[in-house]
């Protein structure tokens, strides 16, 4: 149970729970989401105006520098979490100038233990950009399904068109993992899409994967959902990570559980709006409002709108 | 790429008979650096008449054609055109480019001095690809009847030819598992470590030289983004595996770029 309310909790308490977890010194792992808002949300470029995406990394450099200040100088950035299927329209270099940001505020691990992973849309990347992706650092890979509405074969075989050669090529060329993640709406309330849908995602052999609910209509039919999806997925050679988490039974089992032991053992930094931290004595989530986020940051402050603390002898609040 | 070697010189001029140049100092001397023959050839070591007798050589030279330089950008030929000889390079550097049914072109190789163009229009006898002239290049072109003729009288030269061929093959196989098997790193890695061992063979430095072609053909080639060949670009030179300079690059580290182009396993 939380020890504060979520409500009192605010920018000024996440900056001291990071300046107290420098005690622990642990490894970090960023969390980040990048666009910071949705497509539609997400203002025309104006004549002579900034690229949105320079003004969202701006802001993003600016949360970067604030929680850096509270960070003591040899944490290292040992996992990045690149969510929010960022490529559309992305090019290469401002893939690259998003690293080169982090690198300039963190410091990214380089050895093999870094758990490096990137969000995409398969749809709407190429060979060239997971290359790029690569070279960038990344060297774990997911890679969102489009959600499915009704009997759509042509649409999954297009989808898997575009899938298979991104899934040799982690494959071939190494990457530490690949998860192909589904995302489960209406459309998988009655049994055969779902299954069907399943058996296509199990074919396709991926190391891992995810079904992530979005729009789920009850809390009783997303479990039977994930129960059904356990039978088939443990029938096929897969185990169960968690709920709606696989990963084959094999070297793709053992890695998913190690990289979860060393998740566990690292501090949690969000990053963007809705951004979640978690660190030993509290967790803390950014607003997930673009337009609060943009605010906060524009006036020099961190975007916290709620969070926690764990510990009954928490430091007072600071408002 | 390869001007700063006097040699050089030699292979740009076209060649022209000696007895139809002028009895003059100057005349001599053009006359000198114009006569090519494989006796006199830098690269006679390297090319085709690598293992022939003197007298034999005579022979082989007495087939070949030389041609005009070409200008950077000039086709030596096209694709889909019918294949009538192979072609020697003696100076400057070619590309190959396919194109395939979509339109989309691919480069499949580069060529240096005393590298056989055109050898893989044997078999369908068309030329599978175009090749492109990277800068000012001249070649000695071989007509295939006559070298196939002259091969059946010369085993030396026949197991040349197929040693020609062979080196081809091995560098197809090793060019697959680069595009298979390897992470950008690494194939840019393998891409200068292997022009570094070209050059060496040639006496060239093994350590700095000049890039004819452009960072998007080195992509194109190795299967990645330019903006990926430049990232990896500065990322080498941040670890001091290399100094680039426009075209101009030094090897720092040799045995580090080795080691990267033959790194195993996941990153």
């Amino acid at each position: 149970m939380p020890v504060t309310a979520p409500d009192h909790f605010g920018a000024d308490d996440y900056a001291q729970a990071l300046a107290i977890s420098n005690d622990t010194d642990r490894p970090l792992s960023l969390h980040l989401r990048l666009p910071l808002r949705p497509p539609e949300a997400t203002p025309p470029r104006r004549p002579g105006g900034m690229d949105p995406f320079e003004v969202d990394l701006a802001r993003l450099d600016r949360e970067m520098v604030l929680i850096r200040r509270c960070l003591s100088a040899g944490r290292r950035i040992q996992a990045l979490q690149w969510v929010g299927s960022a490529l559309p329209g992305m090019s290469l270099a401002q893939m690259s100038e998003l690293i080169d940001r982090l690198e300039a505020r963190f410091s990214l691990e380089t050895g093999r233990d870094r758990d490096f992973t990137v969000e995409l849309d398969p749809l709407a990347t190429d060979i060239f950009a997971l290359r790029h992706l690569e070279a960038l650092g990344f060297n774990r890979l997911s890679l969102v399904l489009p959600t499915r509405r009704g009997r759509q074969a042509t649409a999954d075989r297009s989808a898997a068109a575009c899938i298979d050669p991104l899934l040799d090529e982690t494959q071939r060329v190494g990457w530490r993992s690949l998860e192909l993640v589904q995302l489960i709406g209406p459309w998988c309330q009655s049994r055969a899409p779902l299954t069907e849908t399943l058996i296509a995602l199990a074919a396709m052999g991926p190391p891992r994967i995810t079904l992530r609910p979005v729009a789920c209509p009850s809390g009783l039919r997303l479990r039977h959902v994930l129960d059904a999806a356990d039978a088939l997925l443990l029938a096929r050679g897969y185990g169960v990570l968690g709920p709606g988490t696989y990963a084959r039974r094999n070297a793709a089992l053992a890695d998913a559980h190690a990289q979860a032991r060393r998740e566990a053992a690292r501090d949690r930094l969000g990053l963007g709006t809705g951004g979640v931290s978690r660190l030993p004595d509290a967790e803390a989530r950014n607003t997930t409002n673009p337009w609060a986020y943009a605010a906060a940051l524009d006036a020099g402050r961190l975007a916290t709108a709620s969070g926690h603390w764990r510990r009954a002898d928490a430091p007072p609040q600071v408002r | 790429m390869l001007s700063r070697c006097p040699s050089a010189i030699m292979w740009h001029m076209p060649y022209i008979k000696e007895d139809s140049m002028p009895d003059t100092a100057a005349g001599r001397r053009r006359s000198l650096l114009q006569e090519t023959r494989c006796q006199t050839c830098s690269l006679s070591s390297l090319c085709l008449p690598l293992a022939l007798e003197l007298e034999d050589m005579d022979q082989f030279d007495a087939i070949i054609r030389r041609r005009a330089p070409l200008k950077k950008g000039e086709s030596l030929f096209r694709q889909g055109s019918p294949f009538t000889s192979v072609y020697a390079v003696r100076s400057g550097s070619l590309k190959q480019v396919t194109t395939g049914g979509s339109g989309d072109d691919q480069l499949t190789n580069f060529y240096l001095p005393s590298e056989l163009v055109g050898l893989d229009g044997i078999d369908e006898e068309t030329y599978p690809g175009s090749v492109v002239a990277l800068e000012t290049t001249t070649v000695c072109e071989i007509p295939f009847d006559r070298l196939d003729a002259l091969s059946a009288k010369l085993p030396e030269l026949r197991t040349q030819l197929y040693r020609s061929m062979s080196k081809e093959m091995r560098d197809d196989r090793r060019m697959m598992r680069l595009l298979s098997r390897k992470t950008a790193d690494q194939r840019l890695a393998t891409f200068f470590t292997s022009l570094s061992d070209r050059f060496r063979r040639r006496g060239y430095s093994a350590y700095s030289f000049r890039l004819s072609m452009p960072r998007a053909d080195i992509g194109n080639y190795l299967g990645l983004a330019v903006e990926t060949v430049s990232r990896i670009l500065g990322r080498f030179q941040q670890q001091g595996l290399v100094a680039v300079s426009g075209r101009e690059v030094h090897i720092l580290d040799l045995d580090a770029l080795i080691e990267v182009a033959e790194e195993e396993g996941c990153r």
